[in-house]
Formats: structure tokens, sequence, C-alpha cells
């Protein structure tokens, strides 16, 4: 059925599942069949914030002092971190929105995506700071071979969503050639496309973008570009609520309940899931090798970064409830706990929720004994 | 409130908070048990030597989970990162009974523990 803006159809909007149920409608939030994507709405909603409250006048002389090797480093790491951004910040829009069919998971999915643009303006935030021409760093993002390698496998399985879903939307189930290529279309292989694709968006959640952060952080652990840090800081913060976002999707699919096909299609991808783990620990560990290529820096180097990988990956693998790829090790870069706690963010006292702020909050119960002691 | 302190107890006994409850940590081939000085589990469990990762501190990452093998915790407020059967998130809850629980065996394996 070809994707309308506005299903004109009457359904049941709470009786629909997850994905591939009745286009959405109205975008009501009176009642959730999934509360916690409405949570995580207002959780994401919490944390806005925009790069320009980071003053960065510290990092331009940093930087110009940094060894060329650490400018490799540190300029490589926003470079990847702008492709993975520019992905994430249209792409969750793109390949899910069509397919989707409950309000509350629609909005989630865009307002995702929304916070993934303001990390990636704030990248060009950084970079113009630092970098007299900032044009120059944006254009090698397309002409670097060692980025690109990596765009490819980051998109991949979003690309191949958004073909089966676009064939399937307005031609229905069936054989087509595209661009050399025989596709079979189904439902099942889109369900199947679908829960790949949402392996890959977690393993580049939980793994890709901690490297670039254990970089970021690892400069600011010798108080070398702490501006940068503080935004870093923001965007792992966002990060660690996309990656739960990920997690719930990935298990509520798995469990069934709200498609029995699911659950078969869930478990026959376990293998595929792990492997893009595993494959995705293998290139960013190809990653450390070109980052650290003219040197190491104080603090870390390919090695270090390595076993990193493979600590994340085992422990995000086990979030999912998956056996590990590699023995159980400690973790090698005990300090980025410390960079990634969410509690030091700061944030202006109008921002949270302190007591002080509440409306409405006033205990309005009076004990008039209390006021006996007052005369006029 | 605190109760009355009973006849023969010293002075400023009633003041004294109770112990919290008692966390034993399944270990590969031993248990660790301990008394907390802090109700935060998570606090807790790093005071003890255990490096369990954590980042949010407030239970929406789930970097911190453990499994939960006895006893029972309880939440201010319900976490929002997905848990599997068994899993608590010790920066969020606090215990309302003695603990058994079972770490990662990343933290476990780094030995830095007093056993």
């Amino acid at each position: 059925m070809t994707y309308q803006c506005f299903n004109q159809r009457a359904f049941a909007t709470f009786k629909q599942p997850l994905f591939f149920g009745e286009h959405v409608n109205v975008s009501r939030y009176d009642r959730q069949k999934y509360p916690i994507f409405e949570q995580l709405i207002e959780k994401q909603l919490s944390f806005f914030w925009r790069p320009e409250e980071v003053d960065l006048s510290g990092d331009r002389a940093d930087f110009a002092q940094l060894p060329a090797h650490e400018q490799h480093i540190f300029i490589s790491n926003l470079k990847y971190q702008t492709l993975l951004d520019s992905i994430q910040g249209r792409s969750p829009n793109v390949a899910l929105l069509p397919l989707v069919s409950l309000p509350e998971l629609e909005t989630w999915i865009e307002t995702w995506a929304f916070s993934e643009t303001i990390h990636s303006r704030s990248y060009t935030h950084i970079i113009r700071n630092i970098i007299p021409e900032p044009g120059a760093v944006f254009d090698d993002i397309i002409n670097n071979p060692a980025i690109v390698e990596r765009a490819v496998s980051v998109s991949a399985d979003y690309d191949r969503l958004i073909l089966l879903g676009q064939l399937y939307s307005s031609q229905g189930e069936g054989f087509y050639q595209v661009a050399g290529e025989r596709l079979e279309v189904n439902l099942s292989a889109l369900k199947r496309q679908l829960y790949l694709t949402l392996a890959s968006v977690n393993v580049l959640e939980a793994i890709r973008f901690y490297v670039s952060f254990a970089c970021s952080f690892a400069f600011a652990e010798r108080g070398k570009m702490e501006g940068n840090a503080k935004i870093i800081k923001l965007i792992a913060r966002d990060e660690a609520l996309h990656l739960t976002g990920t997690q719930h999707l990935l298990k509520l699919l798995a469990k069934g309940d709200d498609d029995p096909e699911m659950a078969i299609i869930a478990k026959a991808c376990e293998p595929e899931l792990i492997a893009r783990f595993a494959q995705a620990a293998e290139q960013e560990k190809a990653w450390a090798s070109y980052l650290f290529r003219d040197g190491s820096m104080i603090g870390l180097n390919r090695d270090i970064l390595s076993q990193y990988v493979d600590y994340i990956s085992n422990h995000n693998l086990q979030a999912l409830g998956l056996p590990p790829l590699t023995p159980a090790r400690p973790n090698p870069l005990p300090w980025m706990d410390s960079w990634l706690n969410s509690d030091h963010v700061q944030v202006a006292p109008q921002e949270v929720e302190v007591s002080s702020y509440l409306v409405g909050a006033i205990d309005a119960d009076v004990n008039l004994a209390e006021l006996e002691a007052f005369e006029l | 409130m605190q109760p009355a302190a009973k006849a023969g107890e010293q002075p400023g006994a009633a003041t004294s908070r109770p112990p919290l409850p008692a966390i034993t940590v399944a270990l590969p081939a031993s248990r660790y048990c301990f008394v907390p000085r802090q109700p935060n589990l998570l606090d807790a469990l790093r005071s003890e030597g255990f490096d369990l990762p954590f980042q949010c501190r407030a239970g929406y990452c789930g970097r911190c989970r453990v499994q939960l093998c006895q006893g029972e915790v309880r939440y201010r407020q319900q976490p929002l990162a997905w848990l599997n059967p068994g899993e608590i998130l010790p920066c969020c809850c606090t215990a309302s009974s003695d603990l058994t629980l079972q770490l990662p065996e990343a933290v476990v394996a780094t030995g830095s523990w007093r056993d």
C-alpha cells in the first residue's frame, strides 16, 4: 500500500504493531501502546542543548600547539563523527518513518533524529573555531578512503531498507531488477531488513561513537581541547539515550508480543546481528590504526583503543542478552566513566527539574495553630 | 521518625541509622559479602573495588546493569533502560532486603576487589 501522509482510514490506533501496520494518521499521545517511547521523547527534550552554549575559545590555542600527529587524530575523529551524524540525522526519518505504525514511536524517531542534527551542527561549530578554512575538512570526508569505507558499512543496511520499502510501498510484493540485482520484495524480507538495520544502528551507537568519544576525552584528560570535550559529553548523553531506544526496539521485536513473525525473524537474524558487532569491532580497530598511524598520544594508542573496542562490544552484546565476542577483560580506559558521567553535565538551573522551579508544587495545607505566635 | 531507644541502649543509639541490607557478590569461585555504607548500590559496589561501568546514574543508559540473584530492590522512578530478566540498575535503586548479585565478568575479572 502506498504511503499516505495522513491515513484516512479509521483503525484501532493502539492495536497496531510497532511497524508494518497502518500508516499513522493522528499524532496523538493521550494513550500509548508502548509508553517507553513517550518517556524517551520526554527525556530527550529535557536534554536540549545548543553548541553555541559551549565556550571553545581555549581550544583554538590548544589546537595550534598540538603536534601534527595529534592534530590528525583530532580532526580525523571529527570527520568520522560528522559522517556518523550526517547519516543518523536523516536516515531514521527516511528509512523508518514510512514503516512505523504507532504515533509514540514515530515521534520518538523524529525526536531522536533531530538531536543528531544538533550534533552535526556542533561539529561545524568546533571545526569553524579551530581551522581557518573549515570547508577543506568537510570536503575531505567524501574523498578520504578511510572514512568512505566506514560510510559504506554504516549506511548499507539503511539504504537496502529504504530501497525495499520504496518498492514494497509503490509496487507491492514481487521480484524486481534494480541496478543489476534481482530483489525479492515481500513483507518478511522487509521485516528482516528492518531488524538488521536496527542492529546496525545499535552497533553504531554502541561501538562506533564510543571510539571517537575515547579520543576526545583522552585530549581533555591532559587539559587539552576541553571545550570540545564538553560538547562530546553532551553528545554522549544523547547517544546513551538513543542506544537505549534501539535496545528497546530490538528486544520488543524479538519478544514477538507485538508481531509474532518478528520473533522468528529476530531469532534467525541473531548470528547476523552478532556478525555486525564483530565486523564493526574489526573496522574500528582498523580505524584506530589509521588514527595513530603517525604516532600515539599520551594515554591512548592503537592497542589500548582496540582493547576498549573489545570491551564495549562485549558489554553491549550482553546488554542485548547475547554472548560476548572475546574473553572478558577489564575496562582498559577506566577514566572514560568520569567523562561519560552525565551527572557532571553542567546545565542551567531553569532547564532541570529542581523542586524550586516546580509549578503548582506549593503545599496548601496550613495548620492555623502555627500562626498563633504572630500578632498584628 | 526514629523509634525510641530501648532500655539499656547507649545514649545516641536511637539516632543512629539501622544498618543497610547486606550485599553478597557471587564471584566465580567464592562469595564476597559486605554491608554498604551508602544506600546507593552503585556507589556501594564501586567503593568495595568493583569497577562497574556507569554513565547516566539516572537509569536511562543501562551501563551499570547487574544480575540480581536473590533479594529485592526498589526504584524511586522506573528506569528507562531496557532490562533483561533478573537485571537491575544499581545506579538508581536501593536494596529493600539483603541482596545477592552477579556482576559482569569484565568487572570481576579485574581482580581489584578485596577477596
